[in-house]
């Protein structure tokens, strides 16, 4: 069923959209890092080219990551609701709810591989740009693992919503809205950001500028499971229910 | 007689509405079954009962000499192929990408696939996307991706919706060749028309109860044909026959509804009492089109 749900990204661009998001993300984390000077500070000892580099990926990643997400669940729902995919994977046994959950494996895929990918793209890019000081590994990896928390848990959500509604403007509205609060719920009181996926996004931020020099943030890692952990249950209770809906 | 579906007091109810109303229905093994109705009068509720895409409010089904039901759907579905409302097919993929879909979907082999689109004669087609496709070769995509599990039995629900004359016909012959096959076919429609020349029985359905099962010849005995009168004063004569059986006049005609030779001969001899001239006396020819109508109470077209 996964291969199937390959099979049907073929034509939807979905590969195109993954890769322009990679390329993306990789250009805005770079341009924004070089335009807060990275060329300065390759050799400083704190790492701070290193932090600029996390800093900026975090940044594209919360502004494109949410659209992303929106359109490429959108498009994978929206061909069951014009084909009468819904009806076909019925008669062959397979329920509506069943078929959203190996939507969310196969996009989930997708996504974990982009933002994994963005990741070891930038720590090339660092290390092609010679910065002296040792590479953050660990402060990379525990962003990149909040980040796809973010992403899947958002997944859910636009997946369902794309179930839902057969008009894909909501679901594609949605994903605007998300990533608008995940841009701008640094700026609200961080139990805000707990209460939706998108919100996740601005809590993995793994660096923030304290004065004028940018510094390394508490990860909130049990608070940001709690919310993914939430999330798939609800994501496996709302397709539980759509098992048992009649056609 | 083997039936490959049989139900009983199967019933549907959306709150007080109730959409299908304690049928029985009885579906010969290697039959093609006619299943009519008006639009709105159940057929597509019946048939998702039947595949378990909805859950009956009371009666059971059962399916090839199962009883259908949650539990059971998916053993029963390997062998049971349907197309309901509208054809599927992805818009975006080929017709033999939709085919590797079901393909993979059902762990069929490619003999199966081959076999299927050979069945509905789209394989000149199959490279075409899906979005370019007419609706008669979407139907006939839905009915290859159906037959693709070499089922035992096909439900299909208005598959001749939308399709000019010759597609009406192709359909007919492909429902045909799949019963001389071996497969039993319940298709559905609200035009009698389309389906009463390749239909071995007949189920009509109306305001969700099933008015009549049985065989063609039985459906044309089941209602005794009309008959018309052409006489002189018709409006009186109309009046007069009125008062002894079902009579309305039509035109220059009086049209007399449910009598029997006896019931003729008295309406007869009470006109010429009545100093009524009778130029011709009647029995009108009987169509399953007519009988439709009649027993669907003229919801049928």
């Amino acid at each position: 069923m996964i291969r199937n749900e390959f099979a049907k990204m073929r034509r939807l661009k979905v590969g195109a959209l993954a890769l322009l998001m990679l390329g993306v993300v990789f250009a805005m984390a770079v341009g924004m890092a070089m335009g807060s000077g990275i060329g300065f500070h390759l050799g400083d000892a704190d790492g701070y080219a290193w932090k600029l580099l996390l800093m900026s990926q975090a940044g594209a990643v919360n502004f494109l990551g949410p659209l992303l997400i929106a359109v490429l669940a959108s498009r994978q729902v929206e061909i069951e609701h014009r084909g009468g995919g819904w009806l076909l994977s019925a008669t062959a046994g397979i329920t509506p709810g069943r078929l959203c959950r190996v939507k969310a494996v196969a996009l989930g895929a997708v996504l974990v591989a982009v933002i994994w990918l963005s990741t070891v793209s930038l720590m090339g890019a660092g290390t092609l740009l010679r910065i002296t000081a040792p590479m953050p590994v660990w402060n990379w990896i525990g962003y990149t693992s909040l980040a796809t928390v973010a992403c899947l848990s958002s997944l859910g959500v636009q997946l369902l919503l794309s179930a839902r509604v057969e008009n894909q403007l909501a679901s594609l509205g949605l994903g605007v809205l998300g990533a608008f609060i995940a841009v701008f719920s640094t700026a609200f009181p961080r139990w805000i950001s707990y209460l939706t996926p998108w919100g996740c996004f601005s809590l993995a931020t793994p660096v923030d500028f304290v004065g004028n020099n940018p510094e390394y943030l508490s990860m909130p890692y049990l608070g940001v499971s709690i919310v993914g952990l939430l999330a798939a249950s609800g994501f496996a209770c709302v397709t539980w229910r759509f098992d048992r809906k009649e056609s | 007689m083997n039936f490959a579906i049989q139900t009983s007091d199967l019933t549907k109810r959306y709150g007080d509405r109730v959409v299908v109303d304690r049928i029985d229905l009885a579906v010969p093994v290697g039959s093609v079954y006619g299943f009519l109705g008006p639009n709105g009068s159940g057929k597509s509720t019946t048939m998702k009962m039947l595949l378990s895409l909805v859950r009956p409010s009371s009666g059971d089904a059962t399916v090839l000499g199962r009883p259908m039901n949650r539990q059971t759907r998916r053993d029963i579905l390997g062998e049971v192929g349907s197309l309901i409302e509208s054809p599927p097919g992805y818009h975006h993929l080929t017709g033999a990408e939709n085919m590797r879909l079901i393909q993979r979907l059902l762990g069929l082999d490619t003999r199966q696939i081959e076999q299927a689109v050979r069945t509905v004669r789209l394989q000149d087609q199959l490279d075409k996307r899906v979005a370019a496709y007419s609706l008669g070769m979407k139907q006939r995509l839905g009915i290859a991706m159906a037959l693709a599990r070499q089922p035992r039995l096909l439900i299909l629900d208005e598959p001749t919706n939308g399709l000019d004359p010759a597609g009406v016909e192709e359909m007919r012959d492909l429902l045909r060749r799949l019963a001389a096959s071996g497969i039993t076919v319940l298709v559905s429609s609200h035009q009698l028309g389309e389906i009463d020349k390749c239909a071995t029985s007949i189920g009509i359905l109306s305001r969700g109860r099933l008015i009549f099962q049985g065989s063609r010849d039985q459906l044309l005995a089941q209602v005794t044909p009309d008959v018309v009168i052409e006489c002189s004063e018709v409006p009186l004569a109309a009046e007069l026959l009125r008062q002894q059986v079902t009579a309305r006049q039509e035109g220059h005609v009086v049209r007399v509804r449910g009598a029997d030779s006896a019931g003729v001969a008295d309406a007869v001899a009470r006109l010429v009492h009545a100093g009524i001239h009778i130029f011709e006396v009647r029995r009108e020819g009987q169509t399953l089109e007519n009988m439709f109508l009649r027993l669907t109470e003229g919801r049928g077209l």
